[in-house]
């Protein structure tokens, strides 16, 4: 077996496949769960300040034509008081990070500081900032397309923690480019990219929107073309200067490669899950087809990044 | 993943038939397009969609020839409630069946339990074990009272074993169904007969199967429907339903799951989750 162990700025992991935030992740048992299944590391649910029970249903629908999902959750999560204890009962070797999502930068540190006071036992890996959500009000994307804004929150979030920050950023924006200049300027230690797209679905016999929010969020293979393109043109600007962590579609180990060759320094898995009754599968492909390419090509998983560049 | 056919993306049907079983309880009957072929199990569910308001999960209360398909929905949330106010020829969103049903087994006699709206899907597991099996079935029906023993003309016409129980006395036993269990249970270890437990009903209830049952060392031989919590996405990737203990999923993993697998499920009997994730004790 090649080395797959993977070092995301200062971040090493076991295996550069990471649960993406929104799967699974709501509960320490199934972050448990999923780690002892294979994942490098696990991605909490987007945590804010106060409890949100989301959109009315439906909330995700699977589109089986392109094997994608439409959701508008709306981050559903009970508020960062009560999810840091759940957080504590994460068992202390999984390697976890917890996304965040806020209207402001105060708020952003607020649940930081308390996450970090909280966690000592068991500190994540990382806080990965949800700038990105598309179907939430006043979150996510409404202060993840201003670059102003997005240098404000992460700043804000350096100096009041020794965790590192990842940035998640969206691409439903026209350049993403200066928006992850911005992060990695007041100081992101990696850029997550992409979130969902922003969709939505009409039923023509009742001639009304699905969604309970009527628009939300793609994921899924319809969009990795889209990810692949992000994390391209990202390392086409930044280089090896900061970590990429490429998410959007990858259901198999050609999706992880290509998603590699773009620029990624780590991957992101979610919506596969659904072809899955357990993880474990899944990830077990991806890391064979992976070390299989690697011997091939003879090369080392780090000596693959951004090679579609050269 | 699951071979069975699905319908992924809300189906709007119209109800052909509508039944109030109680004052706040009602069959709602759809047919399901023939080419469909979705061959649901019993214990399975569907998520209803009322457009405008919201979705919920609904155990497969019966199903004739693959195509007429019938829920039965009690009023204890604003969605139900106005589910109940639907009438004959009005539109619902359909996508399922989703998750894990009862297994059949070949056990020489079947016990179902039911309590209260738990009757429901164990209706489909009684048709089918009547069509399918020539074991004896014993079925413990109970409910807070006689008003509330949904089906029992239907079961009655059955040549199945009833014995009935309310909590409030007004028909048959005046106790718990767990109580009746328990006696079958001693009287069944003379006789040395294999059986198969079926179970849906109040979580409580449940829990309290789950305690008999292991007395007797019959935990593999029990499966138990937890029907009753909050399902969002009913495919096992949002998160929302995940069980602590193994981080198991009531809509993927369940909603059935035998008695060995719910004694490592820390939350079974006693912690449920809300929409945004906070537990609350049951």
């Amino acid at each position: 077996m090649t080395e797959l162990k993977t070092l995301i700025g200062t971040v090493r992991i076991r295996n550069p496949i990471i649960l993406s935030s929104g799967i699974w992740g709501s509960t320490y048992s199934t972050l448990n769960r999923a780690y002892k299944e294979g994942f490098g590391a696990v991605t909490t649910k987007s945590v804010g300040l106060n409890p949100r029970k989301g959109h009315p249903n439906p909330s995700v629908i699977y589109i089986p034509e392109i094997k994608s999902i439409l959701n508008a959750v709306g981050l559903a999560n009970p508020g960062y008081d009560a999810f840091s204890e759940e957080l504590r009962e994460i068992n202390p070797d999984v390697k976890y990070s917890v996304s965040i999502f806020g209207s402001s930068s105060t708020e952003f540190q607020q649940i930081i500081q308390h996450m970090d006071n909280n966690l000592t036992g068991n500190t994540p890996i990382a806080y990965e900032l949800n700038l990105s959500c598309p179907h939430a009000k006043k979150v996510g994307i409404a202060v993840g397309t201003d670059p102003n804004i997005v240098y404000t929150i992460v700043e804000a979030c350096k100096v009041r923690t020794k965790v590192p920050i990842w940035v998640k950023l969206t691409p439903n924006i026209t350049n993403i480019k200066s928006v992850a200049e911005s992060a990695i300027s007041a100081g992101a230690d990696a850029i997550v990219a992409i979130n969902t797209i922003k969709a939505m679905m009409i039923d023509i016999h009742i001639k009304k929107p699905v969604l309970g929010n009527i628009s939300g969020g793609l994921s899924g293979q319809a969009i990795k073309p889209i990810g692949v393109r992000v994390i391209y043109d990202l390392y086409e600007r930044f280089g090896s200067e900061i970590p990429l962590v490429g998410v959007g579609g990858i259901s198999s180990w050609q999706d992880a490669i290509e998603y590699i060759l773009a620029g990624a320094t780590a991957i992101q898995i979610g919506s596969a899950l659904i072809d899955y009754d357990a993880p474990q599968t899944l990830i077990h492909n991806i890391l064979n087809g992976l070390n299989e390419y690697l011997s091939r090509e003879g090369k080392s998983f780090s000596q693959l990044r951004g090679l579609a560049h050269e | 993943m699951n071979k069975q056919n699905r319908i992924e993306i809300p189906l709007c049907l119209t109800i052909t038939d509508l039944v109030f079983e109680g004052e706040k309880t009602a069959t709602f009957s759809f047919h399901l397009p023939a080419n469909l072929e979705l061959n649901p199990i019993p214990g399975q569910y569907f998520m209803l969609w009322l457009p405008g308001d919201d979705e919920i999960p609904i155990s497969i209360s019966q199903i004739e020839n693959n195509e007429k398909i019938q829920f039965t929905i009690c009023s204890k949330g604003q969605t139900s409630a106005n589910f109940l106010r639907m009438n004959k020829g009005d539109l619902v969103g359909l996508r399922g069946p989703y998750g894990n049903g009862f297994d059949i087994s070949d056990k020489e006699v079947a016990i179902i339990i039911a309590g209260g709206m738990g009757i429901a899907p164990l209706r489909f597991i009684i048709s089918t074990l009547i069509s399918r099996t020539q074991k004896k079935i014993l079925l413990i029906h109970g409910a807070r009272t006689h008003d509330e023993l949904f089906f029992k003309e239907e079961l009655n016409n059955t040549d199945i074993d009833i014995r009935y129980c309310t909590d409030d006395g007004s028909f048959g036993f005046h106790g718990f169904p767990t109580i009746i269990l328990e006696e079958i249970l001693q009287k069944a270890q003379q006789k040395n007969l294999s059986h198969e437990i079926y179970s849906c009903g109040p979580e409580k209830m449940l829990k309290g199967i789950l305690d008999i049952v292991n007395q007797f060392n019959l935990e593999k031989n029990a499966q138990f429907s937890l029907a009753d919590r909050y399902i969002r996405c009913g495919f096992g990737i949002c998160g929302s339903c995940y069980l602590d203990g193994v981080g198991l999923s009531i809509c993927r993993d369940g909603p059935v799951f035998r008695g060995d697998v719910l004694q490592k499920i820390t939350d079974f009997g006693s912690f449920g989750r809300n929409a945004n994730g906070s537990k609350y004790r049951l």
